[in-house]
């Protein structure tokens, strides 16, 4: 098992999807940040930016950089018939598949950690400083977005391992991806609305915070509202039925 | 004989269609099995089968002595190396770090036979040449050296020759029989380049429409396709003399031409000819060969 772990992870830093997908968010979190100070210095002169405004940049497509970084890099897996050389070699499907998911937790966790770094430093040069956060606030929203990221690659990745790495797992990945970014969106402006206070009642009440505190996707979607305890519930959750459900349909999996 | 795959009554469908169907196969140990079928015929799936990418939808088959369902078969796995279909490489990776990919795999200990095997497949110059940036014939080498990773003990090759010059042609022709002569390895290759497969087969198995119509050696298949000379003659009434006289068989087509159905020697019947003083205006010999037994097999149409 560590042998394929490892020989995945060296195929993993060795891919050219993850560093583009790597660039291309870190180039999105500046635009991100210039457009800001640009409005800030003409169109809206006399407010600051704060650190906090450039850490939610990745935050807004953190969800589709990762579900994009692990289809690109497991799909290939299948393309390049990797996979199938695998198997062929004598490595067993459990193996195959666990090795999988967890270079995709890693690729996730590892692109969360270079882009945050990265939005700190830009933090740290263009804006005035933080507002609300303290720093052990802040190195707790670090750890969060790290766990909460890992999960979803094990999501994604789980996907990508079970639909074959053709068309259909990107479809799937990304239509998951964008349907529970509006159902975060729906959730969270009810649960904070920004005007006037919460009208949610009942069940619904019930759902919408437990939806809010634990589905990990909600992680991104503004300020962390919750303990790390259910963060890391949540993503526990999320990986643990990911890996038993892909393993048992990988385990059938006739690969072509 | 001791066999590295055999399968008996093997069965594959896929919904209503049958891909397989009660296939009985058997490779002898040490052979270069040609493997020789139309498309469509069942090729690509058996290997599938036997490399555990599908699983048979009914009978059964053996790999290295060990049953398909026994739990251990992925340990008979590891004596085995293949390229299925296309070449698996990694593609952002040099030729070099592939095989060392394949090496941490495999779990090998060092990586000391890498430029060996680089060497041996005509890799060895390309640097730090990313595999994407390699040509159809260069990654069809470089999936033969990945399969060749670990000094397996059966080697499985779906279309090896597959974009190859005709320089490396002969190349990796070369090579398979090396490494069946020099370290026993046996071979199942698919070729729809029947002249190339003839020229290094041991033994053929011709597939059609999922089942094995016919399972020979190399010699079985000499003697099948029957060596004939042609020749023009004076006049054959005087060959028909002869070759009776000789207990050969011919076939008279008119008063000049016969064939001659036999490998006979030249110069002893050219001198029965001169002692009856009839000339001999040519002689040539002909073979049938395996393109031909095969459309005689299996029918001409979409043929591979």
């Amino acid at each position: 098992m560590l042998r394929v772990f490892y020989s995945d992870l060296r195929f993993l830093l060795n891919q050219l999807s993850l560093k583009i997908c790597i660039g291309i968010v870190m180039g999105y979190t500046l635009m991100f940040v210039v457009v800001l100070k640009i409005i800030t210095l003409f169109l809206n002169s006399g407010n600051f930016i704060y650190g906090e405004d450039v850490l939610s940049a990745y935050g807004d497509v953190a969800i589709f950089a990762i579900t994009a970084a692990t289809l690109l890099i497991f799909s290939s897996d299948f393309a390049n018939g990797t996979i199938r050389n695998k198997l062929v070699n004598g490595i067993k499907r459990r193996h195959i598949f666990l090795s999988a998911v967890f270079n995709g937790m890693l690729a996730a966790a590892f692109m969360t950690v270079i882009v945050t770094l990265f939005e700190t430093l830009l933090a740290l040069v263009f804006t005035d400083g933080f507002m609300t956060y303290t720093l052990p606030e802040l190195s707790n929203n670090f750890l969060m977005l790290i766990i909460t990221s890992a999960s979803i690659g094990a999501f994604t990745t789980t996907l990508v391992m079970v639909f074959g790495g053709n068309r259909i797992s990107y479809f799937i990945g990304f239509i998951i991806a964008f349907f529970l970014s509006l159902i975060g969106s729906e959730v969270a402006t009810k649960l904070y609305p920004m005007n006037g206070k919460c009208t949610l009642q009942g069940a619904k009440l019930v759902l919408y915070t437990a939806y809010d505190r634990f589905m990990p996707y909600m992680h991104f979607e503004g300020y962390p509202r919750w303990d790390i305890y259910s963060y890391l519930l949540g993503s526990f959750v999320l990986t643990v039925l990911s890996i038993t459900v892909g393993l048992v349909i990988f385990e059938r999996k006739e690969i072509k | 004989m001791e066999t590295v795959f055999k399968s008996e009554n093997l069965c594959k469908k896929y919904g209503s269609f049958s891909a397989l169907s009660d296939l009985n196969m058997e490779i002898p140990k040490g052979a270069i099995y040609g493997f020789v079928g139309k498309n469509g015929a069942g090729k690509t799936t058996l290997i599938r089968i036997l490399c555990g990418l599908q699983r048979p939808t009914s009978g059964s088959f053996s790999l290295m002595g060990k049953s398909w369902d026994d739990k251990e078969i992925y340990k008979e796995r590891r004596r085995l190396g293949a390229v299925v279909e296309s070449p698996a490489i990694y593609k952002d990776m040099t030729a070099r770090d592939n095989l060392i990919q394949q090496y941490l795999m495999l779990g090998l200990p060092d990586f000391k036979g890498i430029e060996e095997l680089l060497n041996l497949v005509g890799l060895s110059n390309t640097g730090k040449k990313k595999a994407r940036n390699f040509s159809l014939g260069m990654k069809q080498r470089l999936g033969l050296a990945m399969a060749l990773c670990g000094n397996p003990d059966f080697i499985i090759l779906d279309e090896p020759t597959n974009g190859l010059d005709p320089q490396g042609i002969i190349e990796i022709r070369e090579l398979i029989i090396k490494l069946n002569r020099e370290k026993g390895i046996t071979f199942l290759i698919s070729s729809h380049i029947l002249d190339e497969l003839s020229r290094i087969a041991t033994h053929y198995g011709f597939i059609d429409k999922g089942h094995i119509v016919r399972q020979m050696s190399a010699e079985e298949l000499k003697a099948e396709c029957q060596k004939s000379v042609k020749m023009k003659v004076a006049d054959t009434k005087v060959l028909a003399k002869i070759m009776e006289e000789k207990g050969i068989e011919y076939k008279i087509f008119d008063d000049q031409n016969a064939e001659v159905f036999t490998e006979i020697t030249f110069s002893e019947i050219a001198e029965a000819f001169a002692k009856e003083k009839c000339t001999i205006f040519t002689m040539g010999e002909h073979e049938e060969s395996l393109e031909a037994f095969y459309l005689s097999l299996l029918g001409g149409e979409n043929n591979a």
